[in-house]
């Protein structure tokens, strides 16, 4: 009896562990791979599945916000400006939660997404985008930056566009977290990557940075509803966030186009829980 | 690296490594002890234990707090996790000063805006569940 409580603490941990590398490196909260593993694995409630879901997005972005942040990737001021809409986002989710259409939310999206991954590969082998001027807002708030770039080896400087467009894609994120619990984090990405033209390792660790405070918009609502269950939420937070350390020390060293690679996939996976979801099958 | 970087990454990582370790005290009471501190569920019970009216663990800050005066493994580990939900707003308030302290009046404003936006969220969690 006693073993067996280790074993499934182990095991959690295990599977977080993986989770919080692969959400650190493709700038998401792991709670696509969390989600399926512990309702499919171990028969844990949906519900309490979201919960545990809403603390791995929460370690991954502090786990590796510290060292994006302290090796200057992600890019604080675009973060914080987008993180307003997706706050807000979040919290109108929450409130249209009882009265939305799920299933069709879920295979909308499932869609969006599927059709989303094709601009992404196109730009394989892209580590910094071209020819991107600021638009009037950027220019304003000064988004623009730069990085070390360890592959090319110097320092890059990129400007940032489409500020509006991403903003507005950047509700729709908040919304979803707030609505189903889970993907806000790839569209944040797509939004940066596909709007706003941000160099990719920029957009999946700005994203890092947002969605701990993204999910901490929607966290109190599952936490005070008893929906974060100790037993799964200690073994998932201590897991992720080792894994989230990890990752974001990896990072540094992957090629952009691996990321790329690995986002495209992880944007499948996702795509394809959402169209399950939204033809009733939970996983 | 500038001072404010510098300061919201070791505010980054050490909000981690105290609520981490938190959860890690809790979780060796529990495996040590056996007892959560609540009520003896099988472990396929607390798998699926939850919801507003659970027994199995505490979910509200008074009894987290008099859970952990009484050393109950699963309160602890409830504190640590708290601690962990509350650190993205711990995060942008200290943004709002850095921001501050640097005379930047748009982002000073924008970090604000964000910081109620999050306290808004945490009040309006009482209503929404």
């Amino acid at each position: 009896m006693f073993d067996l409580t280790l074993e499934y603490i182990l095991l959690i941990i295990a599977a977080s562990v993986i989770a919080g590398i692969i959400g650190s490196m493709a700038g998401l909260g792991g709670g696509v791979l969390i989600v399926p593993f512990l309702s499919l694995y171990f028969r844990v409630p949906i519900s309490l599945a979201i919960g545990a879901s809403i603390i791995s997005v929460i370690a991954t972005s502090s786990g590796s916000a510290s060292a994006y942040v302290r090796d200057k990737i992600s890019n604080i001021r675009v973060g914080t400006f987008l993180v307003l809409f997706t706050t807000s986002g979040a919290i109108l989710g929450a409130f249209l939660e009882r009265i939305a259409p799920r299933n069709i939310i879920f295979l909308t999206f499932g869609i969006v997404l599927l059709i989303s991954v094709l601009p992404l590969i196109r730009k394989i082998g892209q580590v910094v985008p071209e020819n991107v001027k600021n638009d009037t807002i950027s220019e304003k708030l000064s988004l623009n930056s730069h990085f070390h770039s360890a592959e090319l080896d110097r320092e890059v400087e990129y400007n940032v566009t489409g500020t509006k467009s991403g903003s507005a894609m950047m509700l729709v994120a908040g919304v979803l977290s707030g609505l189903l619990g889970i993907g806000s984090g790839v569209f944040k990405v797509i939004a940066m990557d596909t709007f706003m033209k941000l160099p990719i390792k920029v957009s999946t660790t700005t994203s890092n940075f947002m969605i701990g405070m993204t999910a901490a918009a929607s966290a109190g609502i599952y936490f005070f509803n008893g929906d974060v269950n100790p037993f799964i939420a200690a073994p998932v937070a201590t897991g992720v966030l080792i894994g989230a350390i990890v990752g974001s020390r990896l990072l540094l060293k992957t090629k952009s186009s691996t990321i790329r690679v690995l986002f495209g996939v992880i944007i499948v996976v996702v795509a394809v829980e959402m169209l399950l979801n939204g033809v009733g099958i939970r996983v | 690296m500038n001072l404010s970087s510098r300061v919201l990454s070791y505010y980054l990582i050490w909000s981690v490594l105290v609520s981490l370790t938190i959860i890690v005290i809790g979780t060796v009471e529990y495996l040590v002890t056996g007892s959560s501190g609540y009520v003896n569920l099988s472990l396929t019970q607390l798998l699926k234990a939850g919801g507003l009216s659970t027994t199995a663990f505490p979910h509200y800050i008074y009894t987290i707090i008099t859970g952990m005066l009484e050393f109950k493994s699963f309160a602890i580990i409830q504190f640590g996790v708290l601690l962990l939900i509350l650190s993205p707003i711990g995060r942008i308030f200290l943004q709002i000063l850095i921001y501050a302290k640097e005379r930047d009046r748009s982002f000073t404003v924008i970090a604000a805006v964000v910081f109620l936006i999050l306290l808004a969220s945490l009040y309006l969690s009482k209503f929404i569940s």
